[in-house]
């Protein structure tokens, strides 16, 4: 009479709790699972063999579109990833740096502001939506000033970046960032303390910091079991290093803990935004390209380049051959696909019910697990 | 930094108080001033650099196929061919543009062809804060050199009813026939 009765469910890959086109293969026992297996594929683009076949600036709009809530931090690997390969990372101007340092922050606030929305949408609190997107069309406000467009923004080039800020766009930045702290207390007031939103995240879906270092778990995820791992720390690229911030850990590893480490991210890059204000001023206007030819063919040799994107370790592999104006291979580790992995691990033993909350906190864009 | 939980408060086993801190909030946002505008008979200015529909001018452009290399998926088509033409009494080889279409419905809005356009002021931009380009039929989409350079003289949407269109009951009865 209780011996267990193994039933197989689809879950996905039409469902809108699972961010996209993700289908998890359920094997329950009633409401508990058993087993959960990501099947993925159903987004497959071949961008890694596109870029075999497209010059290296041609790239950047195609790297947009894997993680397409976060394209600045996208373009920003690849950029590098290439700069790096061809020993001109040094050259790059103060400006450009400042620049990409303050998109690719913007860019994380967006990026968490859209988690926040719809993981919250997906448990049930329906009202931090509408705040977080009122916030977020701000920021993608401030993309459109400055790129022309407010979702894939192709906004950086190998070399430096393609226009200087247009007046007054440090000044939107500044009123955007003095009320943004404010926000941030909107959506905690909403949830931190909120029984429903405890009962459904505190203790679901523990991951140890052993194992979270073990599946390669990287960003929010790792940090909310308390490893200290942040790239912009830890490797620092652009001008991090001049940087003052601080890389908030969780203490349990449970979606709550993944939650309140998201949170205070979007804290520390308000607090990066607004020291790089007075920096930005500093620099001459205008000096936003390093001296490059305009035909990028970088050098025999290949490169490994990561960043730290909102959801994690970003990296590009890059092979060059050192004839031709396109890579030989290029090879990404999105961040997503391998948090992805750590989700039967974390799905085992609860119930349908909270793997909703699961896809939700390890913040998964199928564009990026696919590619 | 280890972020901070939440201290548990004794009020919280039977007071609701953390439910009241929500609404709290909700009451507050209910008489902040709308964000939302309503689309389409509202409508909002897009940013000086907002990248929508293309625009050419055949007067500007040098035919030097820039813009075709620098494309990623490939969408601009040019087609050149030289011709021997009187310029201020001399006999010049020029390049005369036969073809220049592009097909908008696969682009991506990357203005990469744009940035590489040689010419000053550019011959082909998108800085035309065009974003309505919805169609019935896909090959509406592809723009060749005269409707890049013409297209706003076509008919645009405007979102308000067309004058002297049928009501819903009549288009209900031109389709039936005026039969129940």
């Amino acid at each position: 009479m209780f011996d267990v009765h193994e039933m197989e469910i689809n879950f996905g890959p039409q469902h809108p709790s699972t961010h996209g086109v993700l289908r998890v293969l359920l094997s329950v026992d009633g409401e508990r699972i058993i087993n959960a297996k990501p099947v993925i594929g159903y987004l497959h683009r071949g961008t890694e063999k596109l870029f075999e076949h497209m010059a290296y600036p041609q790239c950047v709009p195609h790297t947009d579109r894997m993680d397409y809530v976060a394209s600045a931090t996208n373009n920003l690997g690849f950029v590098e990833a290439v700069e790096k390969l061809m020993g001109v990372t040094a050259q790059i101007p103060k400006r450009a740096q400042l620049m990409r340092v303050i998109l690719s922050e913007l860019q994380r606030i967006s990026s968490h502001l859209l988690w926040l929305a719809t993981h919250a949408i997906d448990i049930g609190a329906m009202t931090p939506f509408f705040y977080c997107f009122r916030e977020r069309e701000q920021i993608l406000d401030l993309f459109e000033n400055y790129c022309g467009a407010r979702l894939t923004l192709n906004c950086m080039r190998i070399g430096g970046m393609p226009d200087d800020l247009p007046p007054g766009w440090l000044d939107d930045l500044e009123e955007f960032t003095g009320k943004f702290d404010a926000a941030v207390d909107e959506y905690e007031s909403l949830l931190t303390n909120n029984r429903i939103w405890k009962r459904r995240t505190v203790g679901i879906g523990v991951i140890s910091p052993e194992e979270a270092i073990e599946w390669g778990v990287t960003g929010p995820p790792l940090r909310g079991s308390g490893v200290n791992w942040d790239l912009r720390k830890a490797l620092p690229y652009e001008c991090y290093s001049e940087l003052d911030f601080e890389v908030p850990l969780g203490i349990n590893g449970d979606t709550y803990d993944r939650y309140l480490c998201r949170m205070a991210e979007m804290r520390q890059s308000n607090r990066i935004l607004k020291q790089c204000i007075p920096m930005i001023n500093a620099t001459p206007a205008g000096d936003i390209k390093a001296k490059i030819s305009r035909v990028v063919r970088p050098p025999e040799g290949e490169v490994y380049h990561s960043i730290e994107s909102p959801k994690g370790e970003l990296g590009y592999y890059i092979i060059a051959d050192g004839k031709s104006t396109n890579a030989y291979r290029c090879h990404v580790r999105p961040p997503s696909f391998v948090n992805l992995q750590a989700l039967p691990a974390m799905a085992k033993g609860h119930l349908v019910a909270d793997l909703v909350a699961l896809i939700g906190t390890i913040d998964i864009v199928l564009g990026e697990v696919d590619r | 930094m280890r972020v901070e939980h939440p201290k548990p408060r004794w009020t919280d086993r039977f007071l609701l108080l953390d439910l009241f801190e929500g609404l709290k909030t909700t009451f507050y946002e209910l008489f902040q001033p709308k964000v939302t505008v309503r689309y389409p008979e509202e409508r909002l200015e897009p940013a000086d650099r907002f990248r929508g529909m293309f625009k050419f001018s055949y007067d500007r452009c040098i035919a030097c196929k820039l813009c075709a290399q620098a494309c990623p998926i490939d969408i601009i088509y040019i087609d050149v061919h030289d011709e021997q033409r009187e310029v201020d009494g001399k006999m010049k080889k020029l390049k005369v543009l036969d073809r220049y279409d592009i097909d908008v419905k696969r682009c991506m809005f990357c203005a990469l062809c744009e940035e590489a356009c040689p010419t000053k002021p550019k011959s082909i931009w998108l800085t035309t804060k065009t974003y309505e380009l919805a169609s019935y039929d896909r090959n509406d989409l592809y723009f060749n050199m005269q409707e890049l350079e013409y297209w706003d003289e076509r008919p645009r949407y405007t979102g308000l009813p067309e004058e002297n269109a049928p009501t819903q009951l009549e288009g209900q009865k031109m389709l039936t026939g005026g039969h129940e």
